[in-house]
């Protein structure tokens, strides 16, 4: 055994496991830059209206599975627009998830914008309906450095930009 | 291949000048990787003890190890957090090595194969950790995980979400998290135990000097870089300037930038590849060993020496008054011959119309190499200065030139048994005996090259018998990190080198 090359090896190990552990330093993101992330997961109505059944339907169903009214499963997808000032962002129809199309529509988009106040516009559609929105909205924001801002929407609180 | 082979070879050369060829670190690639995991189970035990897994507490704990307690608490995570990179170091070379070597077919695909899968372990293993201290890093690498995994369509709401808001994260997530974090590794262990079933005497223990040195070099590296952490998270930020762990975290920046599809389809590409490649590669051609029960005894010497379970004993079958016979699983024999060199009835000296031992090789039985040997050594007519038995995977000796050299190529030098070493110089075959093999630190077959050392310095049965004149023989290195010429040039006149024999 040599000491000195021995060393020298394991100078060479240390400066690779310390190093390599953590540089090079990855910028994720510059600084005159923030994140808008759209996201939500949602039904959307259904595509028919649940209907009700008459008395001799309800009869002819099992014991165990007698109900009111049939309602067809499928739902309708979700249409959104989001802008910044004039810039489309994004503006896709979310379709339903599931094999049947009845799942909740889930949208999880991220944006990367500059700093500085925006004009955000949200214009969401989750009804049957083939023109319009259900629901529209108009913030102004001013976005600092690397600011995470999450445009959400839940059946229990609406929509929400924080 | 052979430019990687050469690569290592050279490095495998420096190194054993470093270390000498016991505790060369690139033949104990396998050791270190254990030694490594140990390092960290033990010191994970630590940081668990004083980890609180509470939502607010999670960061100031690991702060508090980190600063207030850095003489214990920092340098134990600084221990389990470069020890965990150094794994993934050793796990690659060594991936990188056997490859180089070609040692992934045949019965080594087992190894190999199983092998694979510890790489996806070690990987999830390391990940979750850093998610664990819950600062910028970890945010940023939950997110970007749960990004990634939602690609798969097995969720119903995107895991991604639940980092969109501070409320969104629970205590009940970091107690998740711990208990992946402990029962993945636990898994791991299994792997690697799993991984070392095929073969004999795996080297899942680092010479005491070695661990000594590389428990040195953690605690220097600890005490100079201690692992810190990044600013506690913050989900209201997007994480910038992240140090990140390439060991661990190199393909995270991809998925800035790529679709996690295409992320997916790399990381899945290269597992197939590395599962497929034992398929892909050209077998070399193996002979199998013979059992010949007439002159098996059962004395279980090829057992022992045996560097792939290949051998194993059972009931006797043929009547006779021995409890055990050998028996050979042809699929894990690699046809070394080393269990040929190990049977004391495999003797050139034996008399009789056959000359049949009692375990050797289709293709090179004991005749045959005897006849070999003689063939060698009389072809000129003059008797031979000097006679080198070359491992098949060492570097071929040049003899054309001087008709006082000739060869005798075997597929191991451990095939080559003390006692055909004394028969050729006893015979007058040769004037001088030079065992030229693979490797020094560690040869192709794995053991070969230290059963025969053992052998030869009568430390190990078959052994060298006393009367053989040890200034006529010599083994050398003339593999990949050795000098390829040395068959050639190596001088008589020094004793072996007896610090070279293995205990």
């Amino acid at each position: 055994m040599n000491p000195i090359r021995a060393t020298l090896v394991y100078v060479v190990l240390a400066g690779l496991f310390g190093v390599l552990s953590q540089f090079p330093i990855y910028p994720r993101m510059p600084e005159d830059q923030a994140m808008i992330r759209l996201t939500f997961t949602l039904y959307g109505d259904r595509m028919e209206a649940c209907r009700q059944l008459t008395q001799e339907e309800i009869a002819k169903l099992p014991q165990n599975m007698k109900r009111k009214e049939i309602c067809e499963r499928a739902r309708a997808p979700l249409y959104v627009q989001l802008f910044d000032g004039d810039q489309v962002l994004f503006d896709k129809e979310v379709p339903p998830s599931g094999f049947r199309d009845d799942g909740p529509s889930v949208l999880y988009e991220s944006f990367p914008v500059p700093i500085g106040t925006h004009k955000l516009t949200v214009n969401f559609r989750h009804s049957r309906r083939a023109e319009g929105f259900d629901l529209s909205e108009t913030v102004h924001v001013d976005l600092t450095s690397r600011q995470h801002l999450v445009i959400d929407f839940t059946d229990q609180y609406g929509l929400s930009i924080r | 291949m052979n430019i990687a082979k050469r690569g290592f070879g050279r490095l495998e050369s420096f190194l054993d000048k470093a270390f000498g060829p016991d505790l060369n670190p690139l033949c104990q690639l396998g050791a270190y990787g254990y030694f490594c995991y140990w390092i960290v189970a033990a010191s994970g035990i630590y940081l668990y003890i004083a980890f609180d897994t509470s939502i607010t507490g999670v960061y100031e704990s690991m702060e508090y190890l980190t600063h207030d307690q850095w003489y214990l608490g920092g340098l134990l995570r600084s221990f389990h957090r470069y020890a965990s990179d150094a794994m993934v170091f050793f796990l690659f070379l060594h991936l990188f090595r056997e490859l180089a070597y070609g040692r992934l077919t045949g019965p080594r695909a087992f190894s190999w194969m199983t092998g694979v899968p510890l790489i996806l372990f070690l990987y999830a293993a390391g990940i979750t950790g850093y998610w664990l201290v819950w600062d910028e890093l970890a945010q940023y690498i939950a997110i970007k995980s749960a990004e990634w995994l939602d690609w798969l369509p097995i969720f119903s709401e995107p895991i991604a979400r639940n980092f969109v808001s501070p409320d969104r994260v629970d205590d009940r997530f970091f107690s998740l998290m711990i208990f992946i974090h402990i029962f993945v590794p636990l898994f791991l262990l299994l792997l690697m135990w799993i991984h070392v079933q095929r073969i004999t005497k795996p080297k899942v223990n680092l010479p005491r000097m070695a661990a000594f040195g590389f428990l040195g070099m953690l605690t220097a590296l600890s005490l100079i870089s201690p692992a810190t952490s990044h600013a506690a998270a913050d989900l209201s930020k997007v994480p910038a300037d992240l140090h990140l762990d390439w060991y661990y975290l190199a393909l995270y920046p991809l998925l800035d930038y790529l679709p996690a599809g295409v992320v997916w389809f790399m990381a899945a590409g290269f597992t197939i590849a590395l599962l497929g490649l034992p398929a892909l590669w050209t077998k070399p051609e193996r002979q199998i060993a013979t059992v010949h029960l007439d002159n098996c005894n059962g004395c279980e010497w090829c057992l022992k020496d045996c560097p792939y379970s290949a051998i194993s004993m059972v009931p006797r079958t043929d009547g006779k008054p021995y409890r055990q016979q050998a028996a050979v699983n042809p699929n894990l024999c690699v046809g070394c011959g080393i269990c040929a060199g190990s049977c004391p009835t495999g003797s050139p000296y034996r008399r009789g119309e056959r000359l049949v031992p009692g375990i050797e090789l289709e293709g090179y039985t004991l005749l045959e190499l005897r006849d070999r040997l003689t063939s060698v050594c009389t072809g000129s007519g003059d008797t031979p200065k000097r006679l080198v038995v070359r491992c098949s995977h060492a570097s071929k000796t040049n003899t054309e030139d001087d008709p006082a050299i000739v060869e005798l190529e075997v597929p191991c030098v451990a095939m080559f048994s003390p006692a055909f070493l004394d028969y050729t110089l006893a015979q007058g075959l040769a004037d001088e005996v030079v065992l030229a093999a693979c490797g020094d630190g560690e040869c192709f077959n794995r053991t070969g090259l230290q059963w025969t050392r053992e052998r030869f310095a009568r430390q190990r049965d078959p052994r060298l018998r006393g009367r053989v004149n040890d200034e006529k023989w010599r083994i050398v290195n003339a593999g990949s990190s050795g000098d390829p010429g040395i068959a050639l040039t190596t001088e008589m006149s020094k004793q072996p080198d007896e610090e070279a024999v293995t205990e």
